[in-house]
C-alpha cells in the first residue's frame, strides 16, 4: 500500500515516506516526485524518513538521483530524521556524509 | 541442519515479500535485531536482482527459489535461484560506485553483509548462495 504523500508549501516540497523505501515501494511516487520537483514553485525537497525503517539499493538508487536531478536545479533535497536502520544503511553504502541530514524542519534555510 | 524453501514469481513485490516471509522465519532463530536487519537487506537485494536481471520477460512461469539453511549455533546460508540468464561470475562487481551512481549496489551490499558468496550454475539453475557465520550471543537461546 502506497503510505507516502506528496506536499507543496512554501516553497518546500515535503515527501512522506512510509517505513519502506524499496523496490517494492518507489515506483508509487518516484515518477510523481521527480515531476513535482522540477516546478518552479518548488525551492528544496525535504524526504521525510521519520517512519522509514527499511531501505533497500533501489530506495537508495532513487534518493542519489533526486539529489542530483534536484543539483543540476540549483536545488537541495534533505533528509528529515533518518533513524537509527536507515543510517546503518547509509553508512554500509558510504553514503551518510553525502546527503544533507537534519533532525528539525527549522535547520532547514 | 533446519531447511526451508521459499518460492515466488520474481516480481519487485513478490521478491520482497520473499524477503520479508524469511525473516519470519529467521526470527525463530536468531535474536538480534540487527543480525536480522542485515539479513532481510541481504536478501531483498539478492531477490530483486533476480527479478531485474534473471529474465528477459515477465512471465508467470519465472521462478524465484529461496533455500535457507541454518544451522543453529553456527551459521546461516541463503541460496537463491532462478532459471533465467544467471549471473556471470566475471562480470560481477563487488566494489562500491561512486557517490552519484543511482545502481550497482546490491552486490556490494551482500558482500558486505555475509561472510562467503558463491556462484553455482547447475542443469539450467543459477544459485547465489551466501553464508553468514553468527556469534553465540547473536542466536536465540531455546
Amino acid at each position: 500500500m502506497a503510505e507516502e504523500v506528496i506536499r507543496i508549501e512554501d516553497g518546500i516540497l515535503t515527501l512522506k515516506c512510509g517505513k519502506e523505501i524499496t523496490i517494492e515501494t518507489i515506483y508509487e511516487f518516484k515518477e510523481q516526485v521527480e515531476q513535482d520537483s522540477e516546478s518552479a514553485e518548488v525551492e528544496l525537497v525535504v524526504a521525510d524518513l521519520s517512519e522509514a525503517r527499511f531501505l533497500d539499493s533501489s530506495g537508495i538508487g532513487f534518493l542519489v538521483s533526486l539529489n542530483s536531478r534536484l543539483k543540476s536545479n540549483n536545488k537541495n533535497m534533505y533528509l528529515l530524521r533518518p533513524s537509527e536502520q536507515i543510517c546503518k544503511t547509509l553508512e554500509l553504502v558510504r553514503l551518510i556524509s553525502f546527503f544533507n541530514i537534519i533532525e528539525d524542519e527549522m535547520e532547514l534555510p | 541442519m533446519h531447511r526451508f524453501v521459499l518460492e515466488a514469481i520474481p516480481t519487485p513485490e513478490e521478491s520482497r515479500e520473499v524477503a520479508r516471509k524469511a525473516i519470519l522465519i529467521l526470527k525463530d532463530f536468531v535474536a538480534d535485531e540487527n543480525v536480522l536487519h542485515d539479513m532481510d537487506l541481504v536478501l531483498t537485494e539478492g531477490c530483486s536482482n533476480v527479478a531485474r536481471h534473471a529474465y528477459e520477460e515477465h512471465e508467470d512461469c519465472n521462478r524465484l527459489e529461496l533455500t535457507i539453511k541454518i544451522k543453529p549455533g553456527k551459521y546461516i546460508i541463503f541460496e537463491i535461484s532462478d532459471w533465467g540468464k544467471g549471473l556471470c561470475s566475471k562480470s560481477i562487481d563487488f566494489s562500491m560506485p561512486s557517490p552519484e551512481a543511482v545502481g550497482g549496489r546490491g552486490m556490494f551490499i551482500m558482500s558486505e553483509l555475509m561472510d562467503a558468496f558463491e556462484l553455482i550454475q547447475e542443469n539450467g539453475k543459477n544459485t547465489i548462495k551466501l553464508t553468514r557465520k553468527l556469534k553465540e550471543e547473536q542466536w536465540l537461546k531455546k
